[in-house]
């Protein structure tokens, strides 16, 4: 009988794994998650550090301001790139004040392109504080930050200077704390060296934080493409009523188990392959470096990859526990999904709600992250469906104690036996229903057959 | 010897009864018809011979044993509808499909190849099936039905859907299986195929048995109910008389269905008396069809397909 259970396994294994698909996967998806985790950043930048000099017009009607505006964007090398200016202020002859002439001269301008748009600086904005900015495309927010920030500097200064400070003097006065954070475990080291572990200590925890996000969201992403694959083929055996010869030889729960079974163990594959490059990639980064003629990996990636050395295997056995836990309890949701259903189109609008169950502690999980020790976190944690991800993310975040996570693990594993013995009834009667889709009704009676 | 023995099973599902207190006996060696219109409850009965699914009550047996998994691979079915999986290439659905059977690799690979040249298909053997044609992916299906050698080949329409030639094939293979020592159990709402492939038939209409028993005997009990006519002259007097239901003209001949079978000879003298020239006047055995409509109206006249 086992031997049958694993030629089920074999057959799921096999047909995935030879698939270009599969070979695509191990390919693509290293390259797409870095894409997802830098393009937001590098979007930010090419944004700022885009080629063309925005030209602004200025009419500065307190005659004091656009000088200094012109030397702040001068000396500073924010606003600077490859040596050129980002930002190009051209300072209107006249006043404003609501003149449309000029306006509508200044509107056609804006609408060639040949300027980005103009700021309105009145007379009075020392008291009233209060400037106004024309442009076509508003949601430049680093534009409007760079210009609300070097206003702001020559307004305080100047209003500073007017009571009798001297500027430079309030500033140093004003000047902030440093904070620096240290993430308290139960088995951190002594520290000896403060200053180092000052800059170590934040560090870590972005790094920590990437880590995590990647590792959630290989744990979403996979038990979301894989769960579908179950269903897939649920739906295939259930069409094409091979089912009934294979049910013939083996019980569905078995039928069933083999092919979680065989799934699951492509994504691990997957893993383990990553897994594996990914130490080797470490352990020979110098000599790979050697091949691009650098001797060594810039300072700041050597303490990513040190981190990541150092992060060690419990973060990665939690993941397995995790990731294996999940996706047998929604990969056996999806498979009842497909023996109720009867064509693919049909199935679509079925896992919907199931696919919400997923993506929701996916998305609370921004949320989350930042508090992961409120009372709303704990609770989400410990609801079955939410675990592999809240959980597992709190565990990389904040590391309950041992007893809550195996409390937690014990959870898990009852809702999947739980699930796979009330699953597996509807997913027994439902192979070998044809035609209409059951209703909740029916499925609540087939729980009593 | 008794090969399957089906004892008074029943099974309902809800309120429908699908399959409602049945009994059968099939020999070992026998090619045996499971017939009845669609939604009968011949998938039904088959499944829970096949044990995919346990009847409310009753009991089936395997040479007087319960059925067990063991006995799963001594089985060979072959689903209604058919289908394979798609993706996978010829060799390997068949492997999948004799290793869960049982069967051992070498075994089945020996097995793979010979039914592959017999089926003339073996250039297709690292194909994958979705290139394959209709035809051709049923003749696989069939070598997945019956690679492991099963001593029990149950066929579930076999034939729906085949053309002609393939159609023939599978008819030679099944004789040549059960030549070789094969039971076969086939189910189909074509009457014609039964009659000319069976030994012994089980005919259930609305999950009940109507027949059941050897196809020659039952031809028997229901008599030579109807009377061919060749003839020239008036056909209303054929018509017209009072031995005679029902009367369909076909041009050259008439046949004729009777009051009652032993009316025959009442009926060619009265026409031989009318001076009516018989060329031919042939008493006809009654078809399946004909036994399976008049055995189903009888009962009500539940017969909604036929």
């Amino acid at each position: 009988m086992q031997r049958k259970v694993i030629t089920v396994i074999k057959r799921e294994y096999i047909t995935r794994v030879k698939t270009k698909g599969f070979a695509a996967s191990i390919l693509l998806m290293p390259v797409m998650m870095c894409i997802m985790m830098v393009l937001p950043s590098l979007m930010m930048t090419l944004q700022h550090k885009s080629d063309e000099t925005k030209t602004f017009v200025v009419f500065d009607e307190t005659g004091a301001i656009f000088s200094r505006m012109q030397r702040a964007l001068d000396e500073d090398p924010f606003f600077h790139h490859d040596g050129r200016r980002v930002y190009q202020l051209i300072e209107h002859p006249s006043d404003f004040n609501g003149n449309l002439e000029i306006k509508n001269q200044l509107n056609q301008q804006l609408e060639a392109k040949e300027i980005q748009g103009y700021i309105e600086i009145p007379a009075d904005v020392f008291e009233r504080l209060q400037v106004s900015y024309y442009a076509k495309n508003l949601t430049n927010f680093e534009t409007q930050r760079a210009f609300r920030r070097v206003i702001s500097q020559i307004v305080i200064n100047k209003r500073l200077e007017d009571k009798g400070y001297a500027a430079h003097e309030v500033r140093t006065l004003m000047q902030r704390i440093r904070l620096t954070e240290y993430a308290v475990t139960a088995t951190a080291e002594k520290v000896e060296d403060a200053e180092t572990a000052t800059v170590a200590g934040r560090e870590t925890t972005f790094v920590k934080l990437g880590l995590t996000y990647i590792l959630t969201f290989s744990l979403y992403i996979f038990t979301l493409l894989y769960g579908a694959s179950v269903m897939r083929s649920v739906l295939e055996e259930k069409t094409t009523r091979i089912v009934e010869v294979i049910i013939s030889s083996i019980k569905p729960y078995q039928l069933l188990l083999g092919k979680i079974i065989g799934v699951c163990s492509v994504c691990l594959s997957m893993f383990l392959i990553w897994g594996a490059c990914a130490v080797l990639l470490l352990m020979n980064i110098n000599p790979i470096l050697g091949l691009f003629g650098r001797q060594e990996l810039p300072p700041q990636l050597i303490e990513i990859t040190n981190i990541i050395k150092s992060t060690g295997p419990s973060a990665f056995l939690y993941f397995l526990i995790y990731f294996v836990s999940g996706f047998f309890l929604f990969s056996t949701l999806y498979a009842v999904v497909g023996a109720i259903c009867n064509s693919e189109e049909e199935a679509q609008q079925v896992v919907t709600p199931l696919v919400m169950v997923l993506v929701i502690p996916f998305m609370l999980m921004f949320g989350l992250f930042r508090v992961p020790d409120s009372t709303l976190t704990i609770v989400l944690s410990h609801v079955p469906f939410f675990s592999p991800l809240i959980m597992f993310m709190r565990i990389s975040v904040l590391t309950p104690p041992l007893w809550e996570i195996l409390i937690n693990i014990a959870v898990m594993i009852a809702t999947i036996v739980g699930a796979n013995l009330v699953m597996g009834k509807i997913y027994k009667i439902g192979i070998l229903m044809y035609g209409k889709r059951p209703t909740l009704r029916e499925l609540w009676k087939w729980l009593h057959y | 010897m008794n090969l399957v023995q089906v004892e008074n099973i029943s099974k309902h599902f809800g309120d429908f009864k699908a399959v409602d207190n049945i009994s059968f006996n099939i020999e070992k060696g026998a090619v045996y018809g499971l017939l009845g219109p669609n939604g009968a409850g011949k998938t039904t009965t088959i499944r829970m011979i096949m044990d995919i699914i346990a009847p409310d009550s009753g009991t089936i047996a395997f040479s007087g044993n319960r059925p067990s998994a063991d006995f799963a691979d001594r089985i060979g079915y072959l689903p209604e509808e058919r289908g394979l999986y798609r993706k996978m290439k010829v060799g390997d659905v068949i492997l999948f499909m004799a290793e869960l059977r049982g069967m051992n690799r070498v075994d089945a690979f020996d097995e793979i190849d010979r039914w592959l040249q017999k089926m003339d298909l073996a250039e297709w053997k690292n194909r994958k099936i979705e290139e394959l044609s209709k035809g051709m992916a049923q003749k696989i299906q069939f070598i997945t039905t019956v690679i492991h050698k099963p001593e029990l080949i149950i066929l579930d329409e076999p034939f729906s859907g085949l053309d002609p030639i393939n159609m023939t094939l599978l008819k030679d293979l099944m004789l040549e299986l059960n030549a070789d020592g094969a039971t076969i159990i086939f189910s189909t709402h074509i009457m014609e195929q039964a009659e000319r492939l069976c030994e012994r038939i089980c005919l259930v209409n609305a999950g009940k048995i109507v027949v059941e028993g050897d196809l020659k005997e039952i031809k028997k009990s229901f008599g030579k109910g109807s009377v061919e006519i060749e003839y020239s002259g008036n056909v209303d007097l054929i018509k017209n008389s009072r031995f005679v239901v029902s009367c369909n003209d076909f041009g050259q001949y008439v046949e004729v269905k009777l009051r009652a079978p032993e009316h025959y000879n009442a009926l060619l003298r009265e026409l031989v008396e009318a001076s009516v020239d018989i060329t031919r006047f042939e008493l006809m055995e009654p078809t399946l069809h004909e036994i399976f409509v008049q055995s189903v109206q009888g009962e009500g006249g539940r017969a909604d397909a036929a």
